[in-house]
């Protein structure tokens, strides 16, 4: 999904607008010279300069691509449906690693994303991966490296 | 004299050899895992680090890392997903060359590399620490703001095909850095209230956002397809990769010797070193063009920086107790740890103890050839395992590896959010590997920076006033002004070959 670089542009100049705009709240102590916004607004010009450019790159080049250039892949729905997956996994594990505990939330997420990536047909194989690759590093970070995975559902029970 | 045999027996014993293998492999594990650093391996090493000897402790530690930054390689390679952030430097040149069928030869080259940069590290750290210290003392802020924008500049402008998106890439990467609390007026810069941001944003975590979930990302929608070439028995692994590496030796002693010395610095370890050394082979290179398209030129030089770079990164650490890098950071508490005190007097007292660390360096890094073989090896059966089945995985160990760094759920919203956005920009053009360096250097060019205007009092050419200050810094103002220079001698000459460089000129700068 190539998006025309005159909007990237765009969109840098306007986000490094608005982040010098706040950046202009930070105090800055008594008697040094350079607040903690001095730094920040340099790279944030430097940004503002860079998205110029590119605006004017994008814009020479619009006629030819537009302002989106979808390549075949990106026009597949199954490609937004991967990557919400992938969004939600992360949700799924932020949310519930606490309250299930870690074992259990990595085998539900390995195990949802291995039936959609591998297809539905292969549950037992899925399955049977989440389990052992859960189990795997559970062991290795959790019991080996001493790495706080949540215990959750399965406290007490090892 | 007596110090270095006593020295030797104190390396050559039993328990010692036997946790440096262990070590070994730990290091071998930690660095291909992509959610895993040098860094992370050594802070979880710590606590085991309470039952050995000092003798045992560094070597342990040594080994640690001195196999953890090759094994980073590995998953650069073949997944495109580097384990350590200085492999990020040629990350995208290793997978091209798996692309091409090459990965095995890649990581070969790699291997042998950095076994001979890391000997030639460890050799120097062993008879130069004096001088090297005290280079190092002639690094002031200038220096040290002009190296990091020399890093930088050569990631952003040198190193990829686009140096505008090169160049936001960076910037994205310094003001990722700038989050969290300010380091002269202690107020929170961009956390928008959110607590957990006050500490910042690890530079992991976003190592493991940018390349490993962005990664996952691109294989899951648009997998690219590799053959496996293997290479034949015996004869192509070593003989072959050293002819490579004679072919290329010029290349690699540059690697070396810029390893040591900016290993040699504070605050600045093997990211830097390996992205300069890749930046500044190209640089000079009789081909640059074929760098990116998977040519080992650059993977020679930067492999060997790389390994060079962590031998002297103790320099700073043992002579003066300011870490030379992250992993040394965590030395400096471990030789408090076993009542030792870093500083000069440190070598009078306890000299077995630091041969015995320069002699454990010179261990490790040969025993990187038959450990690192294997590794080689296995890993090649990483590329049998499909996509589909590797990615989710890949996926958990990107979780646990960025919650291990400080415990925090925050870590994983953060790769979250780089994941998805890296994703986008790449598809885009915009080079990654610039941000986590700007990630990187950030805390040291800001701060560097900071300090030497208010010393200077505004006054910018204080920045030239020094002679390495002066020498950097036209050195990097060269770099800065070479795509101008490019569009302009482009637009100058239309006719004869320019018509290449003139269509580079308005779409690269």
């Amino acid at each position: 999904m190539r998006i025309n670089d005159a909007i990237l542009g765009i969109i840098t100049i306007v986000a490094s607008i608005a982040l010098m705009l706040h950046a202009r709240t930070f105090p800055a102590l008594p008697g040094v010279p350079y607040g903690p916004g001095f730094f920040p607004n340099i790279v944030l010009g430097t940004m503002v300069v860079a998205g110029a450019i590119l605006v004017v790159n994008g814009a020479r080049r619009w006629k030819q691509t537009g302002w989106l250039a979808l390549a075949p892949w990106a026009r597949r729905p199954r490609t937004y449906v991967v990557l919400g997956a992938v969004v939600a996994a992360h949700l799924f594990y932020i949310f519930g690693s606490e309250p299930l505990g870690f074992l259990p939330t990595s085998i539900v997420l390995i195990l949802g994303l291995l039936l959609l990536t591998r297809g539905t047909q292969r549950v037992l194989s899925s399955a049977a991966i989440a389990v052992c690759f859960s189990v795997f590093v559970y062991y290795v970070f959790g019991t080996v490296l001493r790495v706080p995975l949540p215990a959750g559902l399965v406290q007490g029970l090892f | 004299m007596e110090n270095l045999i006593l020295a030797f027996k104190m390396v050559f014993d039993w328990d010692v050899l036997l946790i440096i293998g262990i070590a070994s492999v730990y290091g071998i594990f930690c660095g291909a895992m992509p959610g895993v650093s040098a860094t992370l391996a050594v802070a979880l090493m710590v606590p085991v680090t309470f039952y050995m000897s000092p003798v045992a402790a560094f070597a342990a530690i040594a080994s640690t890392v001195a196999m953890a930054l090759f094994a980073g390689d590995i998953p650069a390679a073949l997944m495109r997903i580097p384990g350590v952030p200085s492999s990020a430097a040629y990350c995208d040149e290793a997978y091209a060359m798996t692309l091409k069928g090459e990965g095995e030869k890649s990581l070969a080259i790699s291997l042998v590399v950095s076994v001979i940069g890391g000997t030639i590290g460890a050799i120097a750290l062993s008879v130069s620490t004096t001088v090297l210290a005290e280079f190092a003392l002639e690094f002031q802020y200038y220096e040290y703001f002009w190296l990091a924008a020399m890093g930088l500049t050569t990631a952003a402008f040198i190193c990829s095909d686009q140096p505008l998106k090169g160049l936001i890439s960076v910037c994205v990467g310094l003001l990722l850095s700038t989050v969290g609390y300010d380091m002269v007026s202690g107020y929170p810069r961009f956390t928008f209230g959110i607590t957990a941001l006050m500490e910042g944003i690890h530079f992991i975590s976003a190592l493991i956002g940018v390349f490993a979930v962005g990664e996952v990302c691109r294989q899951l929608t648009h997998p690219q397809n590799h053959q496996v070439i293997e290479l034949k028995k015996g004869s192509g692994f070593f003989t072959g990769t050293w002819i490579i590496a004679m072919k290329y030796k010029w290349q690699m002693m540059m690697g070396t010797v810029i390893g040591i010395i900016i290993g040699a610095l504070p605050g600045s370890g093997s990211d830097i070193a390996a992205w300069v050394s890749y930046g500044l082979s190209k640089k000079f290179s009789k081909e640059p063009e074929k760098y990116g398209t998977g040519h080992p030129e650059g993977i020679v030089a930067a492999s060997a920086a790389n390994n060079s770079s962590l031998c002297t990164t103790w320099v700073p650490s043992l002579t003066f107790g300011i870490p030379g890098d992250s992993v040394t950071a965590i030395v400096i508490g471990v030789l408090y740890l076993k009542g030792l005190e870093p500083g000069p007097m440190i070598f009078l007292q306890q000299a077995p103890l630091v041969y015995s660390i320069f002699i454990s360096f010179l261990l490790a890094n040969w025993l990187q050839l038959p450990i690192g073989y294997v590794a080689v090896k296995l890993s090649k059966q990483l590329l049998r395992v499909p996509v589909n089945t590797l990615m989710p995985l890949v996926l958990v160990f990107c979780m646990v590896g960025s919650f291990a760094i400080n415990n925090s759920l925050l870590a994983i919203v953060i790769i979250l959010v780089l994941g998805i956005a890296s994703f986008i920009l790449q598809e885009n053009d915009f080079p990654a590997a610039p941000l986590i360096l700007g990630m990187v250097m950030g805390p040291i060019m800001e701060e560097n920076f900071m300090q030497a205007m208010i010393i200077a009092n505004g006054n910018a050419l204080a920045f030239f006033g020094r002679p390495i200050a002066a020498t950097l810094g036209a050195t990097c103002i060269l770099f800065w002004l070479t795509p101008v220079i490019k569009a302009v001698l482009g637009k100058a000459r239309p006719a004869t070959g320019a018509a290449a460089s003139s269509g580079g000129g308005p779409g690269a700068a």
